[in-house]
């Protein structure tokens, strides 16, 4: 009896301790990367999703893709290094990332900025001459009608009925 | 024909031409989104550069080399990483059904962005260092990829049938999602089958 108790007391003090043992584990695999590789990758994702706006609305990125990627080799590199366990060289790569992408997101926002202006100019130029066809083919059909019209109706006024004289 | 029938086939006429120069102003207001069209391309090239030739046979001493592909068709940029995983027959690949990646560890990660309609290619050579033969289990302990040498624990027993002990090196393509600010499984990969001599 006193050892079945004696087990329900471990099992109980096991199971309380699962919830402190797993958040710390995985602490411990947290900190095996260094906060400036982190820093780095969300530098990189934010500039990243400030060149896909730019290119949402048209703007050509293909050159900020190209240095963004120059950025991506460099957090390869940091993170082969992570695995080889030398944080110097992590850090150094991290660095080098944030370095080679500095400036890519104001690029890009100017790129959007244009690409948007162009954009504006485009629709109204595509509204205006959408709208100038109509009224041309308006005007243009409405002369066409009135000539038609009168064309017909002189034809029609210049027919004489044939008058068929079979008497004797 | 009288001037009523002339009427309804010149207002109809007149429709269609309005009509057709309506439908720029059409187009801004109704815009068909199309993603059925969107995918991501993955492949594994020959030494050559060819779909062929890739390495099966493959020992503890030579180099053995190949290329992978990716290409963009997703209609904007994206932020691609590739997996490179390493296992024996009897472990878990990923499940395209479920679209699940493999639960192994990544050996090595490829991070790259390719603008839209653009292509990445890499060639990859590999090279197993340490291998060692126990009661007809080979076991792996070290792969260098690209020269680089990276630790691996995984082991085979000889296959009686097909003679041979198989591996695979896989590779997992994974696509950067911005809702959810994580790398996803694009539900793509391929595997290079590998009969290790030891």
């Amino acid at each position: 009896m006193r050892f079945a108790f004696k087990v329900f007391v471990v099992s109980v003090l096991l199971f309380c301790l699962v919830p402190f043992s797993i958040p710390l584990s995985n602490a411990q695999s947290e900190l095996e990367v260094p906060m400036e590789l982190v820093e780095a990758e969300e530098t990189l994702v934010l500039v990243y999703n400030s060149v896909l706006d730019a290119e949402k609305v048209g703007a050509n990125v293909s050159d900020l893709i190209s240095t963004l990627n120059t950025g991506v080799q460099y957090l390869n590199q940091a993170h082969s290094n992570v695995d080889a366990g030398d944080f110097e060289a992590v850090v150094y790569f991290s660095d080098l990332c944030v370095e080679a992408i500095d400036g890519v997101s104001e690029q890009a926002i100017l790129l959007k900025e244009e690409a948007v202006q162009l954009q504006t100019v485009n629709l109204i130029m595509q509204i205006s001459l959408s709208i100038i066809g109509i009224v041309v083919v308006i005007v243009v059909s409405v002369l066409f009608w009135i000539i038609f019209k009168r064309y017909y109706i002189n034809e029609i006024s210049e027919l004489k009925p044939e008058v068929n004289n079979n008497e004797p | 024909m009288n001037l009523d029938d002339y009427r309804t086939i010149f207002m109809l006429t007149v429709l269609g031409f309005a009509l057709i120069f309506s439908v720029p102003i059409f187009n801004i207001f109704v815009t068909v989104e199309n993603d059925s069209g969107r995918f991501s391309e993955f492949w594994l090239l020959g030494s050559n550069q060819l779909v062929g030739d890739y390495p099966f046979y493959v020992n503890g001493t030579e180099e053995y080399a190949f290329s992978l592909g990716v290409g963009n068709h997703m209609g904007n940029s994206e932020y691609y990483k590739i997996c490179v995983k390493f296992s024996n027959s009897t472990e878990f690949l990923p499940n395209p059904d479920l679209g699940l990646p493999s639960v192994l560890p990544c050996l090595v990660e490829y991070r790259f962005l390719i603008s839209d309609s653009g292509v990445w290619e890499e060639p990859i050579s590999f090279r197993f260092k340490d291998m060692f033969l126990q009661d007809d289990i080979l076991s792996m302990t070290n792969i260098a990829l690209n020269g680089d040498s990276i630790p691996v624990t995984t082991s085979a027993t000889w296959n009686s049938e097909e003679e041979g002990y198989f591996f695979d090196l896989f590779f997992e393509l994974w696509r950067y999602d911005m809702e959810s600010e994580d790398f996803i499984f694009d539900n793509r990969f391929l595997t290079l089958s590998l009969n290790i001599n030891a």
